[in-house]
């Protein structure tokens, strides 16, 4: 009897080491991944995130003969690419997701909105190779089609290939890998709104869509942030579908070019590691592609710290009102 | 006079009945030879002389992947593997193994245009297990079978496809091997032969007369590289000097080659690409492809990109190429077997093995094995190669 009450449940002692081993993990990643970068960032110091260059850098480190000492990188135009394309496809997606939550969650009748919602939820578990195929298939003969001419092509050849694969065809193809997350998060929030405060809003007097903006949305806040943030985390990770429309080049769209800066070429940091791959049997590319990784498990790490610091700032927020 | 031919023709007749099973049954103990488990088909089949079986020796060689060669005034015949020559003489008993003087028990001969030597003398020769089944006529060779030991082999990432599938395919049948293949480019293959860290190198480029005085290449297969445009494209041919001012971002517009007024998209390869840096060694003069060239990670997607859109120009290995792309002329002369072969197409190269001194023991066997009939037609052009023969 005495010994019953002793014990762990069994359950909860397996939940433990998993989480256990789920922190070793991760550590265990972080440590090799800065392990295998630490030659580049030592050698590249503050310039690997601000200097460009990295396709010509890959280039020379690989015909380098093996005795000479790996080149510096610079991994601006990656960044820049990675930055771009997510923020792009970000505030796309959350347009178009929030959007499509609310037609769901408020307008929709009951049995099309749960089928809608079925939709959505299949569509965020189509494997990122199929987004791919299909960018490369539709997105970007589109893209070359409808806003390229040859004019623009003869008049930007100095600078980069205008042709469709580019920046605004990772931000159409990352958008809609995104928007599902967000659509569900969000949808899944305005579901969890309790009634009551839409029949107060309207017994107020507020029309419905009022109650829409001023009430529902603004409670259902939080999740709406969790798609975001969610969304954010898959359009940086994302490597194949987006290499397979990206261009390749890890040009740095210039403002300078006005629009025409969206059909840039880009090369996003987990893209690379994917195209630079075949340089891998040289070291010092090697070393560079984890830098790459490193810098995109920096990002990862701080949004996942974002979201958490913005989820205590509310709780206390709320705590104090 | 009609009995006369009446009788001839009887005689003839008669003749032919005594002669022809007697010719039958002289042939009767028709000897099987058989290499590494497979029955070797041959138009002349083996003979036996004095306890002897004497086999064409073109059929060996092709199976064993070693090179003859015929010298009509001496009368000799040169058979060459990786690790070994043995020269014969017709109608002599004596004949050299790596210069070393033996002696035969049967010589050597020529019958219906065919020359045949004594199996056990070429087989041992050149290191190979030879056993004959008297009571089922049959000759076994072993060359390419119970192997044991292990080699490292590193180099060329063109050349690399063809010993990975060379390797995989010896493996299955030689449990006791082990082959560790890995690339680093033709320059760090010879680097590493030259340095004992491995026991064959790969090079997709011909060695400079200082590697070769410590290192032996041996060529195991042909490639061209092609240039390849758009089907539509009107531009049929281009000189050397265009292709490369083309691949080095100096002409920009397909007008200046005789084409339309449209933008040249340069298609690359990704760094690390073999064909990529062969390209920049012969076309360019070892200068970068232009930087706004957009990079592919295969010689099917670079293909594929090509055949996709008009204005793009790209190279691809000619075994790549299809009816999706053309391919221009270099210099006036189409990329194809027969141009790459007698190396009048200007981007012709040949792809190399090479070890330090002449090769011995299992890197002699692999190389061997590389240039078999089997590896040049099933591997070799399968991965888009030329085969050497």
């Amino acid at each position: 009897m005495k010994k019953r009450s002793m014990s762990v449940p069994p359950g909860e002692l397996v939940m433990k080491l998993l989480a256990a081993a789920g922190i070793v993990v991760i550590l265990f990643i972080f440590i090799f991944v800065f392990m295998k970068a630490a030659p580049t960032l030592a050698r590249s110091g503050p310039g690997l995130i601000t200097e460009t260059g990295f396709d010509r850098q890959v280039a020379e480190a690989f015909a380098a003969a093996p005795d000479t000492p790996a080149p510096a990188f610079g991994l601006w135009g990656l960044i820049a690419g990675t930055a771009l394309s997510t923020l792009l496809a970000l505030a796309a997606a959350t347009a178009l997701g929030v959007g499509a939550a609310v037609a769901i969650g408020e307008f929709a009748p009951a049995p099309l909105a749960s089928a809608l919602l079925g939709l959505v939820r299949l569509l965020s578990a189509i494997p990122s190779v199929i987004f791919g195929l299909i960018g490369v298939m539709f997105v970007v003969p589109w893209v070359e089609s409808a806003f390229i001419s040859v004019d623009m092509q003869i008049e930007y050849l100095d600078f980069f290939q205008m042709t469709g694969r580019n920046l605004l065809s990772s931000v159409i193809v990352l958008t809609f890998m995104i928007a599902p997350m967000v659509i569900t998060l969000s949808a899944d929030a305005i579901a969890a709104v309790p009634d009551s405060l839409r029949e107060t809003g309207l017994a107020f007097g507020m029309g419905r869509s009022r109650v829409v903006f001023k009430l529902v949305l603004p409670s259902a806040r939080n999740g709406i942030v969790a798609g975001v943030i969610l969304g954010a985390g898959r359009g940086i990770g994302e490597a194949i579908a987006v290499s397979m429309v990206c261009g390749g080049v890890g040009v740095l769209p210039s403002l300078r070019h006005g629009v025409a800066a969206l059909f840039t070429p880009v090369l996003p940091l987990s893209a690379a590691i994917i195209n630079k791959s075949e340089a891998m049997s040289s070291p010092a590319v090697e070393s560079a592609l984890f830098a790459c990784g490193a810098v995109l498990l920096v990002i990862g790490a701080a949004l996942s710290a974002l979201s958490r610091l913005m989820r205590l700032s509310r709780l206390r927020r709320s705590e104090k009102a | 006079m009609k009995k006369r031919i009446t009788a001839f023709l009887t005689l003839a007749l008669v003749a032919a009945l005594i002669l022809i099973p007697a010719s039958a049954a002289l042939a009767a103990p028709a000897i099987t030879l058989e290499i590494d488990g497979r029955v070797v088909a041959s138009d002349q089949a083996p003979i036996v002389k004095d306890g002897r079986t004497l086999v064409p020796v073109r059929v060996i060689t092709e199976t064993l992947g070693a090179t003859v060669s015929w010298n009509q005034t001496s009368r000799r015949v040169t058979v060459e593997t990786a690790g070994f020559t043995v020269v014969f003489t017709i109608g002599s008993k004596s004949y050299t193994v790596n210069g070393a003087s033996k002696t035969l028990d049967v010589p050597p001969e020529i019958s219906n245009g065919r020359t045949l030597v004594p199996i056990r003398a070429l087989a041992e020769s050149i290191g190979a297990d030879v056993n004959y089944d008297a009571a089922a006529n049959k000759a076994t060779v072993n060359y390419f079978t119970g192997l044991k030991g292990s080699v490292k082999v590193s180099g060329s990432t063109t050349v690399l496809p063809i010993m990975q599938a060379a390797a995989d395919e010896l493996l299955k049948s030689n449990s006791g091997l082990s082959i560790a293949v890995a690339g680093g480019g033709s320059g760090a293959g010879i680097n590493d032969t030259r340095d004992g860290a491995n026991n064959v190198g790969m090079s997709s480029r011909e060695l400079t007369a200082d590697e070769k005085s410590t290192l032996n290449p041996v060529a195991v297969a042909g490639d061209g590289i092609a240039i390849i445009v758009h089907p539509s494209n009107p531009v049929k041919s281009l000189t050397k000097e265009q292709a490369a001012k083309i691949f080095l971002g100096e002409i920009k517009n397909w007008r200046d080659v005789g084409g339309n007024n449209a933008p040249i998209f340069v298609q690359t390869r990704e760094t690390g690409s073999g064909t990529l840096s062969t390209l920049e060694e012969m076309l360019l003069e070892k200068n970068p492809v232009v930087g706004t060239a957009t990079p592919f990670t295969s010689s099917a997607l670079i293909k594929q990109a090509v055949a996709k859109s008009e204005n793009a120009i790209g190279f691809d290995s000619i075994g790549f190429v299809d009816a999706t792309v053309k391919a221009v002329a270099l210099d006036g002369v189409t990329p194809g077997e027969q141009t790459v072969k007698d190396g009048s197409y200007p981007l012709s190269r040949s792809l190399y093995v090479l070890t330090k001194g002449r090769a011995d023991g299992l890197s002699a066997r692999l190389i061997d094995y590389l240039r078999t009939a089997g590896v040049q037609n099933n591997i070799v052009k399968k991965e888009g190669y030329i085969s050497i023969y």
